[in-house]
């Protein structure tokens, strides 16, 4: 406790020096700045390494029960608290006093696609919420989902897109085996397998309204050895009463392990409904594991999930939620669980114990208040709601990110956030990675390259437009390289439905590239799209109007974009 | 959707009539098939084992057909008359190269080229005019949406002109012991109260009767119709078995509930006079 206030006395006193290197000459400025980064940083690392000290011994304690007074107890609690305070203000100071330098440009091209096939030219319905899946071992073959209603075919299914010229041209083809429009559906390609088509599973959500809610809301998992052939997928497993699926897969030991994250009201009342439905075969089997060990009354719609190569998956939900009065919005924990062998074993995702309670489930971030208006558009048409993010880097299963939303009580109406784990999610930054507590923004999606370098992808509610921006940074955000995809006007077009632009987008790391989805207002602008555009629907850029096959002007609306974005090295 | 799958493999093997003229009558067979077709043009035979555009599977199956005269399409398709499709057809040896045909399709690949599968197709030997197709085209549709109309005012409980009084939230009652559900797509459900104008089928004029719908403009809701106090519409309505509480409270009393949830469920006031021909009929 000393030595941590003697520290916060030193913080302090380095802040003192900048201040007063501030108002004597440039040179002293830099050369105090200099020093002081210096400082900073090291008494950082200083503290995060008490920190996990302190977590450690609070975790003793509460394995081994009586071996630790109630004092004692407290007292670890409060050094942790305290450290994390003063690790998250030396942040905060670092970031004024260091202002770093930004990363070089990406080398390569940027490709940002309108995914409206040429002939669907005269479509203006909201296409909102994407999803990407890309085939690992031939990246040119992808296929995309959207809330894109079957209005352009008169039997069942809903449409699906696909490319198989790395997101040049899109197709729509109506193969996901829904009656006319999915309420949710993501999909995806297991990474490091040889389907030479590639593999293709969609957790796809349909709304039946003639059935009472939420038996309603039916889950199908549906695959197709070949996305590219017209063929409706094949459903392998359904059930009713489930929300907000999200599919990742991954081919381990030539085992397509197949997890989405659902969650599933067919759990007992007022108790946890974040599940995880795994399958080891590709899908021709599934077993559901509920994820919340703590007597939650409810857990928020969003179950995310990541995988890494050697069988590790983090699972992140949101738990504990706690409607305020009104209703209008909640208190809940950000929570991760971990399994190192994918879930394969007798009692999955037991690996991450929280120290205040022992129980599954590191609590990442306790009581934080989200907006829960998910009938009210209200930032820039948007409903507002849950937003979750979970990403692990590829070489290094010890290393990940989460980003969330949340209202972060200093008069915004929905804040993100990014916090890191490099010990395999047993502890995270106390505070918000540099330069990622991003105001007014929603749709928040993390990646992480090859090389380490982290990609984020957010839409950000900013002078009535929708920015979508992909940051990536080398070192967790503290220095990074900023690139809009697009900036439209936010009040155009008028809603449909909701969500409007969507309760989430899409980014992957293929190789040097991220690619990912979102949906934007499609007026063929090119200042709405800085990083320059494609679209194959018809449309007149310099009148900045869509066009019928007459060149007639056609409705703006809003519209599916793929993007790639070379990786900085 | 089995039931849709099974029309559309019964339909696919309809062979229809090799020639028509726009007088003549019009068969059950052509009446589905025309309503199960998203696309409908008439056209001829180019390629056979080939494809239009090159993101579609090329097969025995394929042939690119041109279009002659488009008789039906989606609004969202852009295709135009003179230019190639693909055709995905079940039997190849019924379209050599030259072949004039209408083809009843529905759609399948669209990217820079369309692509429709075969449904149903008639063979024609001898051409109509452009006008004379369109106007059998015409007759077809006004059947189907008489067709349309018939079942929902034969399957509806009440059909009523009626004015919305009130709009109020419900949710289920208490003794209700399912759970509260975390979910965007939640309906929102609200409660409608009408006051009778005109009974046309199963109600009595100014009775009052609560019609239960869903507020939410979520993705899973928004088709489903709204309301608004004052407005006045024909209701074709069932009785809800869908929320779980059969029972709505208006009036101090418990009448039975009703539900919409489909947009045909409403139409204008302006459609009674059809209504009441089908009721007669």
């Amino acid at each position: 406790m000393r030595r941590t206030m003697t520290m916060r006395i030193v913080s302090h006193t380095l802040s003192l020096l900048i201040v007063v290197s501030s108002v004597t000459t440039p040179s002293t400025i830099l050369q105090a700045q200099a020093r002081t980064c210096v400082a900073i940083r090291a008494e950082i690392s200083r503290l995060e390494a008490s920190l996990a000290i302190e977590i450690g011994s609070l975790q003793n304690c509460t394995n081994h029960l009586g071996s630790c007074s109630p004092g004692v107890i407290t007292g670890f609690q409060n050094a942790i608290a305290l450290d994390q305070s003063e690790i998250a203000a030396d942040r905060r100071e670092l970031e004024i006093a260091c202002p770093p330098p930004v990363p070089p440009r990406p080398s390569g091209q940027i490709k940002v696609v309108n995914l409206i096939p040429a002939r669907l030219s005269l479509e203006t319905y909201q296409d909102s919420e994407p999803f990407l899946a890309v085939q690992t071992d031939n990246p040119r073959i992808m296929v995309a989902s959207a809330h894109t209603p079957n209005n352009v075919f008169s039997t069942g299914n809903a449409p699906i897109y696909f490319s198989n010229d790395g997101g040049d041209t899109w197709n729509l083809e109506n193969t996901l085996p829904v009656e006319q429009i999915t309420c949710d559906v993501t999909v995806a390609i297991p990474t490091g397998q040889n389907h030479a088509q590639g593999d293709t599973h969609a957790a796809a959500l349909g709304c039946n309204y003639n059935l009472p809610f939420p038996d309603s809301s039916t889950l199908y998992e549906a695959e197709t050895a070949n996305p590219l052939s017209g063929m409706t997928m094949s459903i392998q497993s359904s059930r009713g009463k489930i929300d907000q699926p999200f599919v990742q897969a991954r081919t381990i030991s030539n085992e397509d392990r197949i997890y989405v994250g659902v969650n599933d009201f067919n759990r007992p009342k007022t108790g946890p409904t974040a599940t995880l439905d795994v399958s080891f075969d590709g899908g021709v089997t599934f077993k559901s594991i509920s994820l919340d060990k703590r007597k939650t009354p409810y857990n928020a719609p969003p179950v995310r999930l990541a995988t890494a190569a050697d069988k590790t998956v983090y699972v992140a939900f949101f738990g504990d939620w706690q409607f305020q009065p009104g209703g209008t919005s909640a208190t809940l924990d950000l929570v991760v669980v971990r399994d190192d062998v994918g879930g394969n074993e007798a009692n999955p995702f037991q690996a991450l114990k929280d120290p205040f309670d022992n129980l599954a489930g590191r609590m990442v971030v306790r009581k934080l208040t989200i907006p829960w208006k998910p009938t009210v558009p209200t930032m820039g048409q948007e409903r507002i709601g849950a937003n979750l993010s979970l990403a692990v880097n590829p070489n290094n299963s010890s290393d990940v990110y989460i980003g969330w939303g949340d209202q972060a009580g200093d008069g915004n109406i929905y804040t993100l956030h990014v916090r890191r784990s490099t010990d395999r999610g047993v502890t995270w930054s106390s505070s918000d990675l540099p330069n990622t507590t991003l105001r007014n923004a929603i749709n928040i999606a993390i990646a992480v390259a090859d090389n380490g370098v982290v990609g984020l992808l957010y839409q950000q509610f900013t002078n009535d437009r929708w920015v979508t921006h992909l940051v990536q940074s080398q070192n967790a955000f503290t220095t990074f390289r900023d690139t809009i995809l697009a900036t439209v006007p936010a009040s155009e077009p008028t809603l449909v439905a909701l969500p409007y632009l969507g309760d989430y987008d899409c980014l992957s790391s293929i190789g040097n590239e991220f690619r990912g989805v979102f949906s934007a207002n499609n007026t063929p602008d090119l200042a709405n799209f800085p990083s320059g555009v494609k679209y194959q629907r018809s449309a007149d850029f310099n009148k900045r109007i869509l066009t019928d096959e007459h060149g007639n002007s056609v409705p703006i609306s809003i519209d599916p974009f793929y993007f790639s974005v070379p990786v900085i090295p | 959707m089995v039931t849709s799958y099974l029309i559309r493999e019964v339909l696919c093997t309809v062979m229809l009539a090799t020639a028509v003229t726009a007088s003549q009558e019009i068969t059950d067979d052509a009446i589905a098939v025309s309503k199960q077709s998203s696309i409908i043009f008439l056209g001829t035979v180019q390629l056979q084992g080939e494809t239009s555009f090159a993101d579609v599977p090329k097969s025995t199956y394929t042939i690119v057909v041109r279009v002659d005269l488009i008789l039906k399409k989606p609004t969202a398709v852009m295709l135009r008359e003179g230019e190639n499709v693909t055709v995905l057809v079940k039997d190849p040896a019924k379209f050599p190269r030259g072949a004039h045909a209408k083809f009843y399709t529905d759609g399948w690949i669209f990217g820079s080229g369309v692509s429709v599968k075969e449904l149903g197709h008639e063979i024609r030997e001898t051409i109509l005019a452009a006008n004379e197709e369109r106007i059998l085209s015409e007759r077809i549709n006004r059947q189907i949406e008489d067709q349309d109309l018939r079942s929902r005012v034969n399957s509806a409980d009440i059909i009523v002109v009626a004015q919305v009084l009130e709009i109020r939230p419900w949710a289920a009652p208490s003794s209700d012991t399912r759970r509260r559900y975390i979910s965007e797509h939640d309906p929102q459900w609200q409660e409608a109260v009408l006051e009778i104008q005109e009974a046309l089928k199963g109600a009595e004029s100014h009775l009052k009767i609560v019609l239960r719908f869903a507020s939410s403009y979520d993705v899973a809701w928004v088709n489903s119709p709204k309301f608004k106090p004052g407005e006045q519409r024909l209701f074709l309505l069932a009785k809800d078995h869908i929320t779980g509480e059969p029972k709505a409270l208006v009036s101090g009393s418990q009448p039975d509930a009703y539900i919409a949830l489909d947009p045909g469920d409403v139409l204008s006031i302006t459609d009674a006079p059809r209504v009441r021909a089908r009721l007669t009929n």
